[in-house]
This record gives structure tokens, sequence and C-alpha cells, in this order.
């Protein structure tokens, strides 16, 4: 039975040969999509799936709630929190904290790589699936300032060299000995760090204040992770129970108060609503199932060109079957007959999509900025969920017209009676043609929105010198050695060293108060020289530029905001005036600049420290006149005299915020999207046009031998499409002039973005249409109409 | 065999009703050949198709081999359909997409006849009508008479009991018409199936044993 369902549909396929392309093709561009939706949903859903006991490990969040009565929902917890948990030892099998300070820079001889590292205990490697490659993992992080380093880490510090017992540097945070590598994780997890340091070593960098104090402190609940192992008979009734009276023991402070919760490591992401401080890689439901709902309404928009296409095509098929219902053709076996048939198409159409994903997987395009397509690991639970999507895609294409053919009655068919009302019949088929131009016209509005957000962010003057400055990576290089070299090159104008390039995001943030108990405001800070003011052309307000730092290491730059922050008068009345930085270093305020875009152009600008610190500069801008390839040519000399060791890393400053504002992946991705689903609306459109023109040629063969012109009959043809189309537009411009507008809402700064730019958009959907309607109309208005009357 | 107490039928037209039967009355014994004759629009197709169970009457009695056709499920008259009623149609009607073997095969795929029973028996009507040779043509690639004997193989390859065949020659010329007549003869009398056919013409006609007159939806 299934072998004459096959071979029928087959046959089918082979003769209608453009319809079957509208369909596999069509059908095959959207399941691209949602392939990559079900990659990238499965790829959030494997985070932190390899640890030994994944039912009884937790991490504890807090819920902190101000005077005010505002709430916050934290991933992280006071650092003290651990102890006391680990005190109750018939609850509680282990506890491990993160405590993710050892941020900053580790070198080794003259080789410095960026570090984002926490401090923990040896339990880590019992609570946790990670293991060493090399070292002990009982014993690594037990004694104070041992590390374990990643592999990646280690490799860029020792080349092949073995590096056990070797002693490393981290910046401000003192010498360690390395006592351990680490495996790479056996899955994906959140807890990835470049390296480990043992806890042990924090009492005593918080005694030398090269760490703040928050060992005891119970109000600092942004600082540290918990991690908890329940005993194997504990409940997480009772690890709730114990986290209440913790909390009610050490409330947060008088004007508010902290509580504890409780999540199974396994469920942290995605998660339901923002946690704040979330570990980096986490997401919410809602934004991992933004993309699979795109996914599925452009599926269904393929699937309904599917559907259209089956049920303006069943006429033509009515006489199988009713000769089949004669036959003896019960009313499901008809049904599983065209399921089955919609079902092929879709595994088909599942073939060419896969490699249509592996193709965008290769593809530069997609990938520039981000992994748009994650590495596919083919395994038997993918290859069951392809197979299942192909069944779903293949039963949600077909469903609808196979119950159409099924509930044909025989009689009517055989005897040439033509059942013209078809279920829903042309008002439906109006409807799905609508909604898949709506549904385009609204996502190409939208990226348009996007595209002219990113281009007139990229355009903007960020209010510093952008152009024909050039960023040096130091990578330990010694500042001051490898500008003076450079300063020596008739081409360079001005050097300032850096802890980080404008534009993109500071150093560091710090709380400000201008005197101690002060209520805080939140400064982000860069490290510099005082030729910062030259070198990106900042304008400076009041007062003078930064001091040397070997002179005084006390002085920094307000911006303008940054003095409204705290409240002085003018710019004028702030020069001169002390701020504490974390309580712990009093500044002295020199001069005040310009407000400049030292952040992202999307969001405003915010209150903004320039201080100096040495040991804090990760790149030298280098601005220039003249040549840029000959600068950069002759720098790169420079460089492999100075530090030879290290590969010469530089880039110039407009190129690279205009890359990181143009988006490109993100363009690239969704201009994918908005040409598919143009793209699939076309076809729609094309064959629905193609087969009303086939169904029409006898009428209009008559009507020409009536006298009808070309134009008339061209007319005739397109009024209802066109009709259709109107309606889609009066639908989708509202719809994704709203969306654009809304989404425009979250930039400070804003491209101007009228109701114009929406018609724009829909003539241009209307090109699209007009291009596949008009030469099938145009060929059968022109057409010999005694052909089509001879025919009959 | 069949049995048509008071049958009638009619279809809504506007507010108003378009009687095609009216109050039919008729037996057909097992193993006879019946033709039904009328000219066009007298309900002679009508009264077939409630026979053949493709249309139900809008009032009266219909008994199939002594059980009420009416109170029959969907269910049953697909049995029914798949085991003891055949139908040869004048458009011959075969599936443009299967070849003359897959189209006889056809109603023994819905009967669930095995693989192998399935293969001797078609294999035995291609060979009784003479068509082996054809077995792998599709049916645009026949002629009107040729299709119609598949037409034909088709109905009896599942041994129904009784064909009910609408104007079976009707698009076919004299000579291929008497090869087709002859063979529901054949058919009526080695095979004993019972013979049910509408028909414009006389010729066809005395090839049964009984003609049922009917005009105006009333057999005369």
């Amino acid at each position: 039975m299934i072998k004459s369902y096959l071979k029928i549909a087959v046959r089918n396929l082979y003769r209608h040969k453009l319809f079957s392309l509208i369909n596999i093709f069509g059908l095959a561009l959207s399941m691209s999509v949602g392939l990559m939706a079900i990659v990238g949903l499965r790829e959030q859903l494997s985070y932190d799936r390899f640890h030994p006991h994944p039912d009884r490990l937790y991490r504890v969040n807090s819920l902190a709630t101000n005077g005010d009565g505002k709430q916050w929902n934290l991933a992280s917890t006071p650092l003290p929190l651990k102890e006391s948990l680990a005190a109750d030892s018939s609850l509680v099998a282990g506890t491990v904290r993160l405590y993710p300070a050892l941020q900053g820079k580790i070198s080794y001889g003259r080789n410095t790589v960026s570090l984002n590292g926490a401090f923990t205990e040896p339990s880590f490697f019992r609570l946790f699936g990670f293991t060493l490659a090399v070292g002990n993992a009982h014993s690594s992080l037990a004694l104070p300032n041992s590390i374990v380093l990643s592999k990646a880490t280690a490799a860029r510090l020792f080349g092949n060299a073995p590096p056990l017992g070797k002693m490393v540097t981290v910046a401000g945070l003192g010498i360690y000995q390395v006592t351990g590598i680490l495996q790479d994780s056996p899955g994906k997890t959140l807890i990835a760090y470049d390296a480990l340091a043992s806890s042990a070593t924090v009492p005593q960098l918080e005694k030398q204040h090269q760490l703040p104090a928050r060992l005891s402190n119970w109000n600092s609940f942004n600082d540290a992770y918990t991690y908890v192992l329940l005993q194997s008979n504990a409940t997480k009734a009772a690890l709730e129970n114990l986290l209440a009276r913790q909390a009610a023991l050490n409330s947060y402070s008088k004007q508010g108060s902290l509580t504890f919760s409780a999540q199974p490591v396994s469920r942290i992401t995605p998660s339901f609503g923002d946690v704040a401080n979330e570990m980096h890689g986490a997401t919410t439901w809602g934004k991992a199932l933004a993309v699979p709902g795109i996914a599925f309404i452009i599926l269904l928009s393929a699937c309904f060109n599917y559907t259209n296409l089956s049920i303006a095509r069943s006429l033509s098929r009515a006489k199988e079957v009713g000769i089949r219902r004669t036959a003896g053709a019960m009313r499901y076996q008809i049904f599983m007959q065209y399921v089955t048939e919609a079902v092929i198409v879709s595994l088909l159409s599942l073939v060419l999509s896969v490699l249509i994903l592996l193709w965008m997987r290769d593809s530069a395009a997609f990938n520039a900025d981000w992994e748009f397509v994650p590495r596919l690991s083919v395994d038997m639970p993918l290859l069951l969920a392809l197979l299942f999507f192909g069944l779903f895609t293949g039963v949600l294409a077909g469903g609808l017209p196979a119950w159409v053919m099924a509930s044909f009655r025989p009689a009517g068919i055989l005897r040439g009676m033509v059942q013209a009302k078809l279920w829903g019949g042309v008002h439906l088929r109006k409807s799905l043609i609508v909604f898949q131009f709506a549904t385009s016209l609204i996502i190409i509005i939208f990226l348009w929105a996007f595209y002219r957000q990113f281009s007139h962010m990229s355009a903007a003057d960020p209010g510093f010198r952008k152009e024909q400055v050039l960023a040096v990576s130091l990578q330990g290089a010694d500042p001051e050695l490898l500008a003076g070299e450079i300063s020596r090159l008739s081409g360079v104008e001005s050097i300032a060293p850096v802890s980080g390039s404008f534009g993109h995001r500071a150093t560091g943030s710090a709380a400000v108060v201008q005197h101690k108990g002060d209520q805080p405001v939140h400064f982000n800070y860069y490290y510099t020289g005082p030729d910062i003011l030259f070198t990106m052309q900042l304008t400076l307000l009041a007062g003078r530029p930064l001091a040397e730092e070997r002179e005084q290491a006390s002085s920094v730059l307000l911006n303008e905001t940054a003095v409204k922050a705290l409240n002085f008068k003018s710019n004028e009345a702030a020069i001169g005036e002390s701020i504490w930085i974390n309580d712990s270093s009093r500044l002295q305020v020199s001069g005040v600049v310009k407000d400049f875009h030292y952040e992202s152009m999307a969001v405003p600008v915010r209150p903004l420290v320039l201080r100096t610190g040495k040991a804090y500069y990760s790149y030298l801008d280098v601005s220039i006149r003249g040549n840029k390839a000959q600068c950069l040519q002759q720098v790169q000399d420079i460089w492999k005299k100075v530090q030879p060791s290290q590969p010469f890393t530089a880039y110039w400053l407009d190129e690279e915020m205009h890359s990181r504002y143009a988006q490109r992946s993100a363009i690239t991705a969704m201009g994918y999207l908005s040409f598919i689903s143009v793209f699939i609306a076309a076809l729609g459109l094309l064959a629905l046009v193609t087969y009303s023109v086939e169904t029409r040629r006898k009428e209009l063969g008559i009507r020409k031998v009536m006298g009808a012109g070309v134009g008339l009959l061209a007319l005739l043809l397109t009024r209802g499409f066109l009709k259709l189309l109107m309606i889609a537009a009066a639908i989708a411009v509202p719809a994704g002039y709203l969306l654009g507008a809304l989404f425009l809402q979250n930039f400070a700064y804003r491209a101007p973005f009228g109701i114009g730019n929406a018609l724009l958009c829909t003539l241009l959907l209307w090109a699209v249409a007009l291009v596949a309607i008009v030469p099938q109309v145009l060929r059968a208005a022109l057409s010999n109409p005694i052909k089509a009357l001879r025919t009959e | 065999m069949i049995q048509l107490k008071h049958i009638s039928k009619h279809y809504p037209v506007g507010f108003g009703k378009n009687a095609v039967l009216d109050d039919i009355d008729l037996t057909i014994h097992a193993g006879e050949f019946v033709s039904i004759m009328g000219p066009s629009g007298s309900g002679k197709s009508t009264l077939l198709h409630i026979l053949g169970l493709l249309e139900e009457p809008s009032g009266g009695e219909y008994l199939f081999e002594g059980e009420p056709v009416h109170k029959m499920s969907e269910k049953k008259r697909t049995q029914l359909h798949r085991g003891s009623i055949g139908f040869v149609f004048q458009a011959y009607h075969l599936i443009d997409e299967l070849t003359v073997y897959e189209n006889i095969e056809t109603p023994l795929l819905y009967k669930n006849v095995p693989s192998s029973e399935r293969k001797s028996r078609v294999a035995d009507v291609l060979d009784r009508f003479n068509i082996v040779a054809k077995k792998d043509l599709f049916p645009n690639q026949l002629s009107g008479g040729q299709q119609q004997l598949v037409g034909i193989a088709r109905a009896i390859v599942a041994e129904p009991r009784v064909i009910f065949a609408d104007e079976p020659t009707g698009n076919l010329h004299s000579d291929q018409a008497r090869v087709i007549m002859q063979l529901f003869k054949h058919l009526n009398e080695t095979d004993k199936i019972t013979i049910v056919q509408v028909t414009h013409s006389e010729q066809n006609a005395a090839f049964g044993h009984r003609v049922i007159e009917i005009r105006d939806g009333k057999i005369r």
C-alpha cells in the first residue's frame, strides 16, 4: 500500500516539475531556518549537563529588596554564605564558591594575556564534572597562591614548555604557582574561566587591600556564586529551609532585605525571567524561543504554499480520489496517501535544507561577528529531531489538503460534477497569501529600521577622533618603551596608552563618592596617559590635563556627565576637588572633558573617570597623518624589535568601530530571513498565478475571440492579486513601522525613521510580487486563443 | 440480490427541489444482466449511483443481499465496495499516474490481499483479457477500447458479485463496443457476475436479459 502511495507521489512530483520545485525549494529554505533554531535551542538546553550529581547540585540565587521595595533577582550571593551553608553537614554534602575577582592580566616573563578567572576551592573538582589534564585535583587548589589554567591560557603563556610549577604574575593580585591545567570542558558550560586560583589566597589579598573586604561581608551580594551539593537523602525543600534561616540571620542592611533560593544547575539556562549578574552565555526562555518563533512563522509561510497549491490542484486529482473510493478505499486511507505525499516532499526539502545549513555554517558572511550557526555535532537525538521535524512539516503542510481530498464524495467527482466549494475555498487561499506578504513586509520594514540604525551609528561622530588612529595591542610590552620608539616615526602625531579603546566598552566601573559615606554613583573608568587629549582630540572644558603618573598618581579627568552626577555646580567648580573610588583610593580632579561616546552609541553617555595606571594599559592609541599602510608597516617593524616573542596585533579604530556597528552578521542573518520570507511569498504567488492562468485559459480564449485587448486581459488576471497585495500592505505597514519604532526606542541616538521608509519597503515588495505575476499574465494574454479553445 | 422499495431522490434547487427519481420499485436477482435505458436527464445515472452506494436516496429502502443499505455505516459500505461491487465508467477513469498493472492491482491493495496472491490474480486477469503485453504502459498510451478493457479488468479483479457499468461503451466506436459487450456477457454467463449497465444503445441492451426503461424519474 505504502509502496503504491510512494509511486504515485514520486510520479506526480516528476510530472509537475514547476510546482514540485516551488514546494521543495520553498520548504527547504524555511526548514533551514527551522533547523538553525533547533540546533540553537539544543545548544541552549545543553549547558552544564555533565556534572556528576545533576539532581543534587544547586546554585544559590539572591533576591535583594531595597528600601523602596525595588527587587533584583541575582545569580550571585554574598561570600560568607558558603561557609555557613557548609556547616550543616547533615544536609549539605559539599559547597563551592566561585569568586570571579581574578580579573585583569596574567603574565609569564614577557608574555601577557588578558584573564577572566575566579577564586575557588578544591571541592570545585568534586562538585563539578571538570577534570585536570595535568595536576592533582585534590591538592591543586588547596594552598594559597596556587593557580590552575585553561589549556588555551597555558599555551599562550608558556608555548610548548611544561607549565607545572611555573610562577605567573596576575596584575595587582600577586604571584601564583601553576599547579594544574584544566582539561577542556566535556560539554557546554556557564562556568568557563581562563584560570582558577585557590580561595585560600583571598584573605591575604584582602589584608593587603588588593581586593576589597568581602569575605565576611553579607552585603556584597554582587560578587560571588555559591553552589551546593546536597546529601543524597536531602530534599530541595530542606535546602530552601536552610537558606531561609541564613537569610533571617544575616539581614542585608537596614534599608532592605536579602533572601535566597536554590536553582538546579542544569536549569540555570534558559531561565524564566531576567536574572542580574548572570554568568556569560546564560539566556532566558524568551530569548531562546525568539528565533524558533520566527522560524516557525517562516515555516508556516512555506507550508501555506504547499497547502495552497495542493488545494488549488486538488480538483485535478479529484478523479483519482473518486476511483480509489469506489475501489474500496476508506477515508483515512485517502488522507494517509496525501499526507504521505506531503511528507515525501518535506523529507526531500529536509535533505536540501541540511545542505543549505551546512553551507551557511561555512560561509563567512554569516559568521563574521558571532557563530550564527553553532558547530553541529550529529548524533542520534539530533537525527531523530530532524526526522521528527520533517514529519511535522509534512503533516503541517499536507494535512489540510489531504483532509479536503478525503472528504470528496466519489459520486459527484466521477460524474464530472466538480465540487466548486472546497473547504474554505478561495477565501482561505487568499488569506494565506495575505498572511505571507504581510509577514514578509513586516520583516523587511524591521530589517530596514535595524539597518538604518546601525549605519547611522557607524556614520555618526562619537566625539573623539577615530580616523587615522591605530590601536596597538601591548600584550605585555612596556608602553613607554614602545611609545618612545613609535613616536620617532615621521607620520606619528601623538601616542597615548589606554586600558581599552574608546567606542566599545569601558575598562571597568567603580563606585564613586565625593565624601566617604555618601550614596555612591557608579562611574566607568579607563586608565590612560596625559596625551589622550591630543591623540583622541578630546575637548578639555576646564582645568588641566592628567598629570604624568610618576609625578602624581592621584589626578583624574571627569566628563561633563560625571560632574553633574556628583552635583558640582559647574565644570570649574569640580577642579581640584577630591573623590573616592571604591572607598579605597582618593583622587583629585584635574580637568573636565566634553562628553563623548566612549561606549557604544546605543547607550547614553554615562559618568566617566579617566585615570592613570601603568599596570593596566592594554593598547597604545597612535594617531597619525599620511599613509596608513606605510605607517602600519613601520609600527610593525618596531614591534618586532621590541617584543619579538609575540605576534603583532593592531587595528584601525575607525575600521574596527565600523565593523562593530555595521553588525554584519546580524544584518546578513536578518537579510537571509527576509529574503526567505519574500522569496517564499513570491513563490506562492507565482504558483497561484500560474494555476489560475492555467484554469482560465478557456475563458481567456473566449474573451479574446470576443475582442478583449491584451491590457484588459492582463488587468482581469492581475486585479485580484493586486487587491491582496494592498490588503497585506495595509496590515503590515503600520505593524512593521510600530515594530521598527519600538526597536529604535532601545537606542539613545536614533536614526530618523519616518513612515516613508515603510512605504519604500512596500514598493520594493510589490516590485518583487509583480516580477512573479507579470510574465505569467502577459504570456497568457498574448497567447493564441484558438489553441486554448481547440484543446478543450 | 438487489431490492429497491419506494426509492426517491431529489436535489434542492433554489427554494424548491428537483425530483430526479420518484418512487422506484425494482428487484434484480443474482446472475441477471440488466440494462437501464432512458433519455438524457431521466435519472438513470442517479439510479445506478444509488445502486452502487455512491449516492444516498432521499427516501425509500434499499436492500443489498437482504441487508438494508440505508442503515449501513460508512465502513460497511466500503467493505461492500471492496468485496461485492465493481464499477465500470464511461470515461474509463483509470489513474493516470499508474501503469495498467498497478491500476488493476489497486482494489486488491485496499482489500489487503497478500502480495503473492495479488500477483497471480492480476496476472490471471491480464492473461484472460489478452493485455499482458500492455501491463507496463500508462493509460494515456492506450486506445479507448484498451483503456476500457483495463477498466473492466480492474472491476472484476476483486471478484465482485455485481458490476455496475455507466455507459461503458459511450466513448467507444461500434467494433470496440461489441467486444466490450461480449466480454460482459461472458462474465455474466461463465463467472455468474450480476451486471447492471446504463446504456443509450438498443444494441448493447440486447446483450442483457432485461431492460428497465426509465423516464422522468419513473420506471415504465
